[in-house]
């Protein structure tokens, strides 16, 4: 049975062409959730969070013949969830730039907009601090607190060394501290 | 789920305030969604894909048999690699005297360039060394040849006070000209007289 198979003998199957579908199937059902909400705590609203995922996992479909097996199947796949969130929060920057608005004031609205907001509950109150971190510290944020990554993977993750993401989470737990504490 | 605990640990020491929170994700998701979502990933891989490509081709192109209509004459591949004529390997010429040529050409090319530089130099020279000069070694220079001129000055003072200090007697001088005749004397003495005399004029 495919879904009790590996990582390493799913990517065997795919680049085999033995079961290509099935095998992909597989891997999509395997890491969809942990990738999605990657990607749905960067992007916030879950139109943007679905779009961003099917771009995700065509992005792996065409790239996965060509993937080295000496990496962690589910490492490439945060890299490629990450890089497209990034980019599209990019796209959206730059769209919200030519058109004059103010981009922390649509980034409230889009959590506002979420099902169940409630700006007194604190973990409401702690994604508005989220939000208004930098794009790749939310990331950073995002991989240490949600995920419990350890340092060495998100390093593989973010093609940042350790030191560095230890002093971008350290700067982020503080800024959100600030905001907790002041509103 | 329990959180990691060193990883709540080092949070606890950047701020307890955060580390206190509840770490949940507030956001909805639709029912179903990852149920769904394979499929409909796989849908959209397939419109993207060259396998829906072909299968989406009109019932004409359908039809096209894809064999090629083209015939070749009967045992033309056995015959073709026959046909391929035997030429020698190529040979590189290693020992190439071509660098030599390159050589001779920096030599001259080097030559012209030092001649050029040279009589550039020695026509520059004087302003060069008018440059390199500095304002405190032509000061020092200057009053230096000034100190110089005063004790010349006060060498020919010297000197004309000795001559004027000797003391010569009339028989010092009796001796000194016995030797020389008189018509000697007196060519010198009108001589003298008549450049004196011009220059006091």
């Amino acid at each position: 049975m495919l879904h009790q198979a590996d990582d390493n003998e799913l990517v065997r199957l795919f680049k085999q062409h033995i079961d290509r579908e099935k095998a992909f199937t597989t891997i999509v059902k395997r890491y969809q959730e942990k990738v999605y909400w990657q990607i749905r705590r960067l992007v916030v609203s879950h139109d943007d969070a679905d779009d961003v995922m099917q771009q995700v996992f065509i992005k792996v479909w065409n790239g996965l013949d060509h993937f080295r097996e000496d990496a962690k199947l589910f490492t490439w796949l945060y890299r490629i969830a990450v890089n497209e969130s990034l980019s599209f929060l990019e796209q959206q920057k730059k769209r919200t730039t030519v058109s004059f608005e103010d981009i922390s004031a649509s980034v409230e609205q889009k959590l506002i907009q979420e099902k169940g907001f409630d700006e007194k509950e604190a973990m409401w109150k702690l994604q508005k601090a989220i939000q208004l971190l930098p794009e790749k510290q939310r990331a950073v944020f995002n991989l240490r607190y949600f995920e419990e990554m350890p340092y060495e993977q998100m390093s593989e993750v973010l093609e940042t060394s350790v030191g560095a993401l230890k002093a971008s989470y350290h700067h982020a737990v503080k800024k959100i501290e600030d905001y907790i504490l002041h509103h | 789920m329990a959180k990691d605990s060193n990883i709540q640990n080092e949070l606890k020491d950047i701020s307890q305030a955060v580390a206190n929170l509840d770490g949940k994700t507030p956001f909805a998701i639709p029912a179903d969604y990852f149920q769904q979502f394979p499929q409909k990933l796989m849908q959209k891989i397939e419109n993207e894909s060259f396998i829906k490509e072909e299968s989406s081709l009109s019932p004409l192109m359908r039809s096209l048999q894809s064999k090629t209509p083209f015939e070749v004459p009967p045992a033309y591949f056995n015959e073709f690699n026959a046909a391929i004529p035997r030429t020698s390997p190529a040979t590189i010429k290693l020992g190439s005297r071509r660098w030599i040529s390159y050589a001779a050409a920096a030599c001259i090319g080097g030559l012209i360039f030092g001649l050029i530089y040279l009589s550039n130099q020695q026509s520059k020279q004087p302003t060069l060394a008018s440059n390199s000069i500095s304002n405190e070694t032509m000061a020092s220079y200057l009053i230096e040849s000034e100190l110089m001129d005063d004790s010349f000055k006060e060498l020919e003072v010297s000197t004309a006070d000795a001559y004027a200090m000797l003391d010569v007697s009339a028989s010092t001088i009796s001796d000194m000209l016995k030797d020389i005749p008189d018509t000697d004397i007196t060519g010198f003495l009108d001589q003298n007289s008549f450049e004196e005399s011009k220059s006091f004029n």
